[in-house]
């Protein structure tokens, strides 16, 4: 295993997009804590008193801004690093110089998931300390941080993680990178919310089992949290079986 | 090391591309692996390596390839020669692939400059020509120094100089005791290069034999006479159960015996014999025999048939 993840860490920080994309997320994070925090500024603020409740207070709640830029949308970035991984070789016919090297298939596909979830992890990190540093530096009074806030926080990394490997497995089932980052972002961008709109009347309960409005309902909290992540982390790793099933048996 | 390959079989659809292929590629050897297009030469590598499913198996030393540790110790592979990221330097991509073997980046180094790639080696190759594609196909196939090459085309896109340097490499990697398949439409080559052939057409084995033996099959090994009276020649020879095919009123082709026994045949008819050439076969002749009835995607029409510049009007 240690020579497929030296094998899939060299591929990864070889190439220049993944750092071009690395950036853009983090610009792009930075950015959207930047705007959610002027906006919010002096509009709502957490006491920290543990009453719950919304106060104007001058400044702004933490969480809300650090998890600003982790929705579907900035997300394509890291996404697309994590598509890369598969979409790459199939692209440029890759896979069959790394399938001679690495015939037993899942310990590639392991390395793989593997290096692609720690890049997001150091991603979300990072952009969490981008999205303080600029809240920081646009001179914004931040709320105390509360254990909610941790919270917040780890179920948008968790997000983050979620979604990358939807958009790595899509790659995969597809060997197409373009459908792999295109087709959580329809998803989430297009089709789930036209969908839920449509049948809001005949197919009321849909939306919850969406994967993308899934993953939206555990990112955003509230009572439907654990119903949303077990929906989301479903189509993961429902994804995940087909695309490991799928990479086993066919031809390279 | 002893490559064996045993009934290997793979259908698309409906279509039988490789049916029960077995051989042997051994240690000491360049094995010529030939086939019409279409004949399922890149299918069987693909098999060989694990890459395609089918049925059969490829034993490596008595073992299947994923019982081996490291891999790219055992089998090097050359598919094509733009199997690589066009964004990834030709060092990194390298050193990427020796990381199943533990290569060193002097090997990386020493291999690049082996190849000839030395001076592009922080270069992307996304800009290489076929042939640069080709050395840089070659020096991943290479790197971790397998005991087997497997090969597809690999001359393809070289120049004469690259082609030569190819074989003499190939030739050397095969006296150290290590085994080598190779695919190569360039015939001629082939018959420089190569001293046992595997000859595949719609799938199927149709020849496991030495070159020489190969070569010898063909119809065009004959014997070139030219004499004083060919008539009689040709009927003295023929009364000795030889073929003979008028070539020139004077020259005669003779089937079915060597220069020898043609010289004393004519010699106790007491006819002057002028020139006895013995004409040996190409592998091209060879193959094109062997082949003529098993192409899959043959040209059709007769290339002396079309109509020169002014003649469509």
């Amino acid at each position: 295993m240690s020579a497929a993840l030296v094998y899939e860490w060299r591929r990864i920080t070889s190439i220049r997009s993944t750092y071009v994309l690395a950036a853009l997320f983090l610009v792009a994070t930075g950015l959207v804590a930047y705007l959610v925090a002027q906006v919010t500024q002096g509009s709502f603020g957490d006491p920290g008193d543990g009453s719950g409740e919304m106060i104007d207070s001058g400044s702004v709640p933490l969480g809300v801004v650090m998890i600003a830029g982790t929705n579907f949308l900035s997300a394509i970035f890291v996404t697309t690093i994590a598509a890369q991984s598969f979409g790459h070789e199939y692209r440029y016919g890759l896979i069959r110089l790394t399938l001679s090297e690495y015939p037993r298939r899942w310990l590639i596909f392991t390395a793989k998931l593997i290096v692609v979830v720690l890049w997001v992890v150091a991603l979300y990190l990072l952009s969490m300390l981008v999205a303080f540093v600029v809240v920081k530096i646009a001179g914004v009074a931040i709320d105390p941080v509360t254990s909610e806030t941790w919270l917040q926080l780890l179920r948008a990394g968790l997000f983050l993680i979620g979604y990358s490997i939807l958009a790595f497995m899509l790659t995969l089932i597809t060997r197409n990178l373009v459908l792999g980052v295109v087709i959580p972002l329809l998803l989430g961008a297009v089709v789930e919310p036209l969908a839920s709109a449509g049948l809001v009347d005949r197919l009321p309960w849909l939306p919850q089992y969406l994967p993308i409005s899934a993953g939206q309902t555990f990112l955003n909290g509230g009572d439907d949290l654990g119903r949303g992540g077990v929906v989301f982390l479903a189509w993961v790793v429902g994804l995940g079986v087909i695309g490991l099933v799928q990479f086993a048996r066919r031809d390279a | 090391m002893i490559v064996d390959v045993q009934s290997l079989s793979k259908t698309y659809g409906s279509v039988q591309a490789v049916h029960e292929l077995s051989f042997r590629v051994s240690p000491g050897h360049i094995t010529g692996f030939l086939g019409p297009n279409g004949s399922g030469k890149s299918t069987t590598m693909r098999l060989m390596l694990g890459l395609d499913h089918g049925t059969g198996t490829t034993l490596y030393e008595g073992k299947k390839l994923v019982d081996h540790r490291p891999v790219t110790k055992v089998v090097g592979s050359h598919l094509d020669a733009k199997f690589f990221h066009p964004k990834r330097t030709a060092r990194a991509h390298l050193r990427m692939m020796g990381s199943e073997a533990g290569v060193s980046r002097a090997r990386v180094d020493e291999v690049l400059e082996l190849v000839g790639l030395q001076g592009v080696a922080d270069k992307r190759p996304g800009g290489f020509s076929l042939g640069m594609g080709q050395r840089l196909g070659l020096a991943t196939a290479i790197l971790a120094e397998p005991k087997v090459l497997l090969l597809d085309e690999p001359a393809n896109g070289l120049d004469p100089q690259s082609i030569q340097w190819l074989r003499d490499f190939l030739t050397h990697y095969a006296q150290r005791g290590n085994s080598v398949l190779v695919s190569s439409h360039l015939l001629s080559e082939m018959q420089l290069m190569a001293d046992h052939l595997v000859v595949i057409a719609r799938g199927r084995l149709i020849a496991d034999e030495s070159m020489s033996q190969f070569v010898s099959r063909s119809t065009k090994n004959d014997v070139l006479v030219r004499s004083s009276d060919a008539v009689r020649l040709a009927t003295e020879l023929r009364a000795q159960g030889l073929g003979v095919a008028a070539e020139t009123p004077e020259a005669l082709a003779v089937t079915g015996a060597g220069t020898d026994r043609i010289g004393d045949i004519a010699f106790a008819a007491g006819i002057a014999v002028r020139e006895l050439v013995n004409r040996q076969a190409s592998l091209e002749d060879a193959f094109l025999e062997l082949t003529s009835e098993s192409q899959d995607f043959a040209a059709g029409g007769d290339p002396g048939a079309m109509p020169a510049d002014g003649d469509a009007r």
